[in-house]
């Protein structure tokens, strides 16, 4: 949304395309059929300022991974703009990207198969500084026994290798790995999935708290709404390649607008909820591959009227702060008086 | 008070490995009244899934049950011969697996899985009816043509309801479901457990649901088990649990999960499970407990009673009131 200036927003995404083609083979041009792809991340644009944490929440299959590594450059996106701190990273080459992608680091799901088995993780670490030639060899050294015992292990872990290590333990390594560099922007994809509900407790407070002591911008995705509630400032809800619905967390908590966030939120099994507003989505997300025309969520939508068919809406502030795609939530609020509408 | 479905009780199960035996099951004993939603509940290595296993004689070889009793409709399944225990499979008992992609057969169409489970009793055209009614009970669109799909060409969702179509063929007594819903998206997962329940209710079943997850069983379930360590640790009905919860370890696992109240701070607990093999006397949660002393590391903890229909396995059981709870 575009009430922040250029100096607050650490990172602004504009209209970010990322498509995956299927295969297309010579069967396929003699039948004439036309060459299709995956609509991962199909027009997503966002700000995000300094020092805050974005949610980026969806089911799987909503382009929200596909986003995180479109903005670290881990895939081209087809086209838009990623600017960090007003430089667009997209046209860049890998020589002039290297000290961009020394300010964004990445922790990935699944602490068993993203660190390198046959390496140390003391080596691991000190790969990270070697090429980012950050000081001298005894400096490096002396990072990799700091950041373990950031992450709540021993500078003697430095000798054991990934497999010596719980599931936990491996993305306390991942966690450290990411912050070798003192980064600005720290994007966690689904960092806590794999791990069991005690050792997930252990890592999101490992997160708050560094979070806290290094000024963290971050990115969290994930698809458990949860967990994304206690750490973000904002929450964006993604639906098969777009944002649907954006605002600040307590506010999207207390005043979901969209059927599918409302959907979401309803689904999810809480420890002592009261019953909130629910509302039940049949179905299955459709593939990325045949979007539906008009708004993508208009077969499962329970609100939908003729003109979700026709024409797909888009994601607009309708309340201060938060942003809607949806004809028939905007319909709504329009009819408010103006006094009910703001927060 | 009518006749349990299920009393497992005392069951013990090994498993040995090159670096030496791994205590699975430790003394687990529980009961499931019919048509009770009950949940075994725990994280990884607190044994609930060896224990459905067990339940059913599935266990791979070579995990071996090696004390207790598990008694249904008044016969223990432990030593029962395989025959027998290949009648109640499916029919008395049935189990609905965490990932339905790997328990279901890939080179088998739909309708040959569920028809597979029905008896030669019936003509084909009775079980063809029977599998697309069972289709339309677990709510898979267009039943019909869905019978010759094969499980690659079905969502995570839609092979769910298909095992739970299998699970229902012979409208079992008991259904056991282990973590029936990890794998799928959470609208997709609501729909699953709802129905699952639903479903239950219709036909008189009783549920085993095993999770990790203590908002499922919070808004699903009659009674939990908390497990750790391969023991029962805590044992209540689900309001009494989360109202009052008995044992450092269950007000651990409260503790770990964000709640609705952000500015409440995350408890996370401190350590990790104990290994298996190596499990000492005494209280297995001993060392990542705040209200631990020599006495909960010295002998066997006891299973004791700590309210109405509630039992706890914890010698410290009255310091805790007033710990922090759901």
């Amino acid at each position: 949304m575009g009430q922040r200036s250029a100096a607050e927003s650490l990172l602004e995404v504009r209209d970010l395309v990322k498509h995956f083609p299927l295969p297309y083979g010579l069967v396929d041009a003699v039948l004439r059929r036309r060459p299709e792809s995956v609509r991962a991340v199909d027009g997503v644009s966002f700000n995000l300022a300094r020092g805050k944490t974005l949610g980026l929440v969806g089911e799987s299959g909503c382009g929200k991974s596909t986003l995180g590594r479109c903005i670290l450059r881990l895939y081209d996106a087809d086209h838009g703009e990623v600017r960090l701190d007003g430089v667009d990273l997209m046209h860049l080459d890998e020589q002039q990207l290297l000290p961009y992608r020394k300010r964004m680091q990445v922790v990935f799901q699944d602490p068993y198969s993203s660190l390198n088995p046959r390496q140390s993780v003391g080596n691991t670490l000190l790969e990270v500084l070697d090429v980012h030639r950050l000081g001298t060899q005894a400096d490096r050294r002396r990072r990799v026994a700091h950041l373990l015992t950031q992450v709540g292990l021993r500078p003697s872990d430095a000798h054991k290798h990934p497999g010596e290590f719980s599931g936990g333990q491996r993305q306390r390594i991942g966690i450290a790995r990411a912050l070798a560099v003192e980064p600005d922007l720290l994007i966690a994809d689904e960092p806590l999935s794999a791990l069991d509900v005690s050792i997930q407790a252990q890592i999101l407070q490992l997160l708050l708290d560094l979070r806290a002591s290094l000024g963290l911008t971050m990115i969290f995705i994930s698809h458990d709404l949860r967990v994304v509630r206690y750490l973000s400032d904002e929450v964006a809800v993604m639906y098969l390649g777009k944002i649907v619905e954006q605002a600040p967390t307590a506010e999207l908590f207390a005043r979901p607008q969209h059927p599918y966030t409302l959907a979401l939120l309803s689904a999810v099994p809480e420890v002592g909820s009261a019953r909130r507003e629910t509302i039940e989505i049949e179905g299955e997300p459709p593939s990325a591959v045949h979007v539906p025309v008009g708004c993508r969520f208009h077969p499962r939508c329970p609100w939908r009227v003729e003109r979700c068919l026709h024409e797909s809406p888009e994601l607009k502030e309708l309340l201060p702060g938060h942003a809607v795609a949806c004809h028939v939530a905007e319909a709504k609020l329009s009819l408010l008086p103006v006094a009910d509408r703001s927060g | 008070m009518s006749e349990p479905a299920l009393v497992v009780e005392n069951l013990r199960v090994e498993i040995p490995t090159r670096r030496g035996v791994v205590h699975a099951v430790r003394g687990v004993s529980f009961t499931v009244q019919p048509g009770e939603t009950f949940a075994l509940v725990g994280e990884s290595g607190s044994g609930k899934t060896m224990t459905c296993r067990a339940i059913l004689r599935l266990l791979h070889p070579p995990a071996r049950i090696t004390g207790g009793s598990v008694r249904f409709r008044g016969r223990d399944l432990v030593p029962m011969p395989e025959e027998e225990v290949e009648r109640i499979r499916g029919r008395g008992i049935a189990m609905v697996f965490q990932d339905p992609m790997t328990a279901l057969n890939p080179v088998l169409t739909v309708e040959q899985q569920i028809t597979e489970t029905l008896t030669n009793s019936r003509s084909p055209t009775e079980q063809r009816r029977r599998a697309v009614e069972l289709l339309r009970q677990v709510g898979i669109p267009d039943p019909e043509r869905r019978l010759g799909s094969y499980p690659h060409q079905l969502s995570g969702g839609q092979r769910q309801r298909v095992m739970l179509a299998i699970g229902l063929a012979r409208v079992p007594a008991l259904l056991l479901a282990d973590e029936p819903t990890t794998a799928l998206d959470v609208t997709i997962q609501a729909q699953i457990l709802r129905l699952i329940v639903a479903l239950q209710k219709d036909l008189g079943m009783a549920l085993i649901l095993v999770t990790h997850d203590l908002g499922i069983v919070y808004q699903l379930v009659d009674r939990v088990a908390v497990m750790y360590a391969g023991q029962v640790a805590e044992l209540a009905a689900t309001a009494e649990l989360f109202a009052r919860p008995r044992h450092p370890y269950t007000i651990g696992l409260i503790g770990s999960v964000p709640g609705l109240d952000r500015t409440r701070p995350l408890m996370p607990i401190a350590g990790t499970p104990p290994d298996l093999i190596a499990i000492d006397q005494g209280c297995p949660f001993a060392p990542r407990c705040a209200w631990a002393s020599d006495e909960c590391r010295a002998g066997e903890i006891p299973f004791v009673q700590v309210g109405d229909a509630h039992w706890s396995r914890c010698i410290k059981t009255d310091q805790l009131a007033g710990a922090v709870g759901g």
